[in-house]
This record gives structure tokens, C-alpha cells and sequence, in this order.
């Protein structure tokens, strides 16, 4: 997985917004220590108090657990997991809907294209 | 407002007719990386070489820790100029003496490891190294102090996309939290990514002086985007009003 | 810190330097032995040593070749000396080199005193070859008699005008001020240049010139001031090396010496700390 910043919306935000998919996709296994901010920071070439803010969030979220002396680690909390996956899952689809309304699709046009999608 | 890294009040400096530098008015805290973004010749090196004493203003004062320019702040100061500043005979092992004689806060075990990963022998005569090889080895030895307040001026100038990588990945990984690095730039774009403030120059007057994400926030735009509208605007004076 | 700064002036030159002195060195050696008298000794006069060089025979082309380069050795020394002072100061601190010399935690002073006392110690060690080599030549010619007449002549001088040692004594002080003021006057006259945007070079060579105008203007009036003081006029100034005011007059001399070093010290120092402006 690579690091896809953008220039248009502060780095803490999107750091945050990938390393959460990366937590959820299973990429950063459950239970397994994370990298140091440091190495990460070095990874994604950002500044590590920006790195910083990002990891804060998933610990804000539950994400994340820090110990003082095992680090920050993916959580072991498989709900937490599964509520941050589905509520991903959901903003992809309502942005999805978004898009379609605006080409004009119904919802039964919809319906239709997504079967024919799931075929091929 | 007392404890920032970096004060300057009213900094005036003019060469000839021209001013380098209008009654400028900055604060810099601990532990940030800042960027001073300008065009060429809008007064960055100016600013950075009264900083570190290599040039004294005409008016108005810059207290580095609460001190102004002399020998307490050259030591705490990790300054990488724009040019190579190294003696010809020198070998970078004797480079390496020449900074742990000189610096208490050199790491000489640090600077002797990222030199080898890089292949450099210590034997080596610096004249013999090519440029972007001396240009590595000037900002190995200044990131590996530590110091209070590093000064990069222009450090990925001129530079191929390889070495700018690894400047910036070194600046990244070898700042520690309780410093502050400035480094000059026209370069926004490459360097925006680490920088946590902003801190806009233009004909020797200050425009603006913000963290990054707050740039990016209020204006949608990049740090890049906005110097380019932004540069021909009425210069903004004063403070940091909405600084973490 | 001054030393610190002291023994990297000196690493990068001592290589370069040291070689041209055991060249002369050597040269002298080598030419010495050349000179060294093939005929028979002369018992007319009382001087051996005058005998031992008239028997010399610098006729052959070997001795002319190595006299030659000797020459031209000592020539080139005296000049790379010069250049030495004048280089180590103006491209070591007001070129590139300066951007890291006035960045370290140390003063404009201890950098300018740094540089002027390694210059010093290059020239005098240079000036101690030169005098062991004009021995080294002449070593291999002198007999054991004639250098029992030479020291028994110069036994009888002292014991005859006492003043005599430590009047040579200072004056050998009075060389490495000599040397010292030179020196500084250099760094002043660079650093006077300066402080110009343009044509550095041409106006250090203006400054180095009216410096030595303005030095000799001063030294003139100070002593026309001395006469009309203490009413003593010109043809009273020989001082002999029995007179008793010998020794505090070399030591005024000096004295002078040292007040120029340090006028010629503050002006660099001052230009340096506040006009520094390097490119």
C-alpha cells in the first residue's frame, strides 16, 4: 500500500483517514505493534509531529492502544474494528450514491449495474 | 511570549539602495520545522545569516534562545549554507575531528554511520568527492548535531529528485523534537509535505505566517498554490496569532 | 579554542612548508660540503676561518647549480610565505571557508589571532631554516682551530661591551615583532578592502599602502615631537653599545612594536564583527 497524499487538504487528515484503512484492511494486522512515529513519518516523507497528530487520532478513535512500554499497537477489539470498517464502507457508498444521483441514475438502474458488475 | 526559539523585532537590513529586509517581526517556538518561502533574493538568506551572526542589521534585533547573536548561539545554531564551506585538504575523517573539536553536540558515531551507508570513505579528500556527494556530506554533519535550532538555506537547490529524497528523509529522521528546523526555500512544493508552519517572504517583508494545516484548511489550497496568489498582496505584519 | 584553531592552520601547511625546509636543508648540507676546501691550509695570517673559505672553490658548476637552487629555494620561501599570510586570511576567512570559521561558537578575535599566530610561527620556523642552513653551509669548512678563534673572539666582545648579549637578545625579539607586524598589517589592510563591495583585493592593496604612508607619517612626527620635548636633537640619536639608554631604547622600540600590532588587531577585529559581509 502506498502513501497517496494530496496537496489540498492538511496531511494529519489524510494520514489519518489511511491509516485507518490500513488497520481495518487488515494491512496493520490486529494486536501487532506499530512502527515508530519516526519510521513512519520517514516512510510517508512527513513531518513527524504532523505523523504525530495522525497516530493520536487512531488512539482517539480506539484504533490504536499505546503502552508505555509496548508502544502503540493495532487494537485487539475486533467490534471497534468491524464499527470503523462498516462506517468506511458506508461514506464510500453514500459518496458513490452522491455521484450516480448526479449522473441521473435511478436507484433501479443502479441495482441493475451493480449485478452486472458482480458477474464479469 | 518569552521562551521562543527565535525572536526577531523590526529586523531591517539594507544593501546599497535596497532593502533585504523591512522592520521584519518573527516568532519561532521549539520542537517545529518551519519554512521561510520566497522567491530568490526576497530577503530568506538575509534573514537566516543575521541569524547566525554572519551579518548584522541595520535596525532592530533577533534573539536566538533569549540571546542575541554571539557565541552561545553559534554553538546551539546547526547552520547548512547554500555553498560548500570546507577546506579543500581536509579528509571527511578530519571534517568529522573539525566538528567534534568544535561542537560538544556533535554525534561523530552517527555522522561516521550515515557517511557509510552512503559509501563514503572517511579517507576520502573532500575536493575529490563530486558535488552532490560534498553537498550530502555538508548536511550529514550539520543534522548530525544536536542542536538546538538547525538553518538550512536552499538544501534541495540544484539538486537531483534522488538526493532531494534523501535530504529530506535525513532532516526528517535525524530532527530531534525539542528543536527547530528553518530551512529556506523557493522550492514549496517539494518540501511542503514536512513542514509544520509557513512562514511567507517577499521583498524583504513577511506575508503571512501559518501552520501548514491551517493553510490548508481555510484556503483548500497547498502551501505552493496559495505563495503563488498570495505573493502579490499587501504584506501582512505582526505576530503568530493562530499557532499551537 | 585558539588552539584548536591553531593546530588546523597549521595541519593543512606544515606538509607544504616542511618540505621546502628540509629541502633547504638539505641543499645547504650538500653545498656546504662542496665548498669544503681541497688545497693546503695557509699559515700566514692568525684568521683560520678566513683561510678555510679563501681556499674555497666555487668554480665548478655543481657548487653554482646548488648555490642557485638554494637560492632560489630561500626566494621562494620568503615569497610563499608572503602569500601564505595574505591567502590563509582572505580565501580561509572572507571566502567560502568563512561561511563555517564565523559560524563556530568562538569570537572574531580568537579566529583573527588564531590565523596571525600561525602566519607568525610558519615565518619564524621559516626564518630558523634559513639561519641553520647558512651554518649547514658554511659547517663542513670550518676547522677546529679557526672555531676556537671564532668563539674566543666573541668571548673577548662580550666581556668588552656587556650590553652586548641581551641587546642581541631582544633584537631577535624585536624580528619576531617585526615578522608579527607585518603580519597584522596584512590582515588590516585585507580587512579594510572589505569593506567594499567591489575590487576587494585592489583596495586591501590601497589600504595596505596608506597604512604604511600613514605609519611612517606617525613615526616621523612622533620623533619630532620626542626632540622638541626633551630638546634632543637629531645628531644625539646614536646611541652606541656601551651607552646605558641601549637597552630601555630597544625596549621602547618594541614597545611601539606592540602598540601597532594591536592598532592593526582592533581595526581587523572591529571590521570583522560589525562589517562582515561575505559572498
Amino acid at each position: 500500500m502506498e502513501w497517496r497524499l494530496t496537496d489540498d487538504r492538511p496531511i494529519w487528515i489524510q494520514l489519518t483517514e489511511q491509516l485507518t484503512e490500513r488497520i481495518v484492511s487488515g494491512t496493520y494486522p490486529m494486536g501487532e505493534k506499530l512502527k515508530s512515529v519516526r519510521d513512519l513519518a520517514s516512510e510517508a516523507g512527513v513531518n513527524p509531529n504532523t505523523m504525530q497528530r495522525a497516530l493520536s487520532q487512531l488512539d482517539a478513535k480506539g484504533l490504536t492502544e499505546t503502552g508505555r512500554s509496548t508502544g502503540r499497537c493495532v487494537t485487539g477489539n475486533g467490534e471497534i474494528l468491524a464499527r470503523v470498517r462498516t462506517e468506511l464502507a458506508r461514506g464510500k457508498i453514500r459518496d458513490f450514491l452522491k455521484g450516480m444521483e448526479v449522473l441521473g441514475f435511478s436507484e433501479h438502474e443502479i441495482m441493475e449495474l451493480l449485478k452486472g458488475e458482480n458477474m464479469e | 511570549m518569552s521562551g521562543n526559539l527565535v525572536e526577531c523585532r523590526g529586523l531591517t537590513k539594507s544593501y546599497g539602495g535596497l532593502k533585504a529586509l523591512d522592520n521584519v517581526n518573527l516568532t519561532i517556538g521549539s520542537g517545529k520545522i518551519v519554512g521561510i518561502l520566497g522567491p530568490n533574493g526576497s530577503g530568506k538568506t538575509t534573514m537566516i545569516k543575521i541569524m547566525n551572526g554572519l551579518l548584522k542589521p541595520n535596525a532592530g534585533e533577533v534573539l536566538i534562545d533569549g540571546e542575541k547573536p554571539g557565541v552561545y548561539t553559534k554553538s546551539i545554531i546547526s547552520y547548512l549554507p547554500d555553498r560548500m564551506y570546507f577546506a579543500d585538504w581536509m579528509t571527511v575523517e578530519d571534517l568529522m575531528s573539525f566538528f567534534a573539536d568544535f561542537y560538544k553536540d556533535f554525534d561523530r558515531e552517527k555522522a561516521g554511520k550515515m557517511c557509510s551507508r552512503l559509501g563514503i570513505s572517511s579517507k576520502q579528500k573532500v575536493k575529490t568527492l563530486s558535488k552532490g556527494t560534498k553537498e550530502k556530506v555538508q548536511l550529514i554533519l550539520v543534522m548530525s548535531r544536536h542542536a538546538k535550532l538547525y538553518l538550512l538555506d536552499e538544501p534541495i537547490a540544484g539538486v537531483d529528485p534522488a538526493a532531494r529524497d534523501y535530504i529530506l528523509d535525513t532532516i526528517i529522521s535525524n530532527y530531534n523534537t525539542d528543536a527547530t528546523v528553518i530551512i529556506s526555500t523557493h522550492l514549496i512544493s517539494d518540501i511542503e509535505k514536512i513542514l509544520d508552519e509557513a512562514v511567507f517572504i517577499c521583498n524583504g517583508q513577511i506575508m503571512r505566517h501559518d501552520t501548514v494545516d491551517d493553510i490548508r484548511e481555510t484556503t483548500g489550497m497547498s502551501v505552493d498554490s496559495l505563495f503563488r496568489t498570495e505573493f502579490r498582496t499587501v504584506p501582512y505584519q505582526g505576530g503568530r496569532d493562530n499557532v499551537r | 579554542m585558539l588552539g584548536k584553531l591553531m593546530k588546523y592552520e597549521l595541519k593543512s601547511t606544515m606538509k607544504f612548508f616542511a618540505i621546502i625546509w628540509a629541502a633547504i636543508l638539505a641543499v645547504a648540507l650538500i653545498g656546504g660540503f662542496t665548498l669544503v676546501n681541497r688545497g693546503g691550509v695557509i699559515q700566514s695570517d692568525n684568521y683560520y676561518v678566513m683561510q678555510d673559505f679563501a681556499q674555497t672553490n666555487i668554480d665548478g658548476v655543481f657548487q653554482t647549480i646548488m648555490f642557485l637552487i638554494y637560492a632560489a629555494l630561500c626566494t621562494g620561501t620568503v615569497v610563499m610565505s608572503i602569500l601564505y599570510i595574505v591567502r590563509r586570511f582572505n580565501k580561509g576567512l572572507l571566502g567560502s571557508e568563512g561561511y563555517l570559521m564565523f559560524t563556530l561558537p568562538v569570537t572574531p578575535r580568537t579566529l583573527i589571532t588564531a590565523k596571525g599566530l600561525s602566519a607568525a610561527i610558519i615565518v619564524l620556523i621559516s626564518a630558523i631554516v634559513g639561519g641553520i642552513s647558512i651554518v649547514l653551509v658554511m659547517m663542513p669548512s670550518i676547522s677546529m682551530p679557526g672555531l676556537k678563534q671564532v668563539f674566543a673572539f666573541l668571548g673577548e666582545g662580550i666581556k668588552a661591551h656587556p650590553q652586548a648579549v641581551p641587546a642581541v637578545i631582544l633584537g631577535f625579539f624585536i624580528g619576531i615583532l617585526v615578522i608579527i607586524e607585518f603580519i597584522y598589517h596584512v590582515y588590516a589592510s585585507i580587512s579594510i578592502g572589505h569593506l567594499f563591495e567591489k575590487h576587494r583585493m585592489l583596495m586591501a592593496v590601497v589600504a595596505f599602502v596608506a597604512i604604511s604612508i600613514a605609519k611612517d607619517i606617525i613615526g616621523t612626527v612622533g620623533v619630532k615631537l620626542i626632540q622638541v620635548t626633551t630638546g634632543v636633537c637629531e645628531g644625539q640619536w646614536n646611541i652606541g653599545i656601551d651607552d646605558p639608554k641601549l637597552i630601555p631604547f630597544i625596549l621602547g622600540i618594541m614597545l611601539i612594536q606592540i602598540v601597532w600590532i594591536l592598532v592593526y588587531h582592533i581595526i581587523s577585529e572591529v571590521i570583522l564583527r560589525n562589517r562582515l559581509n561575505l559572498e
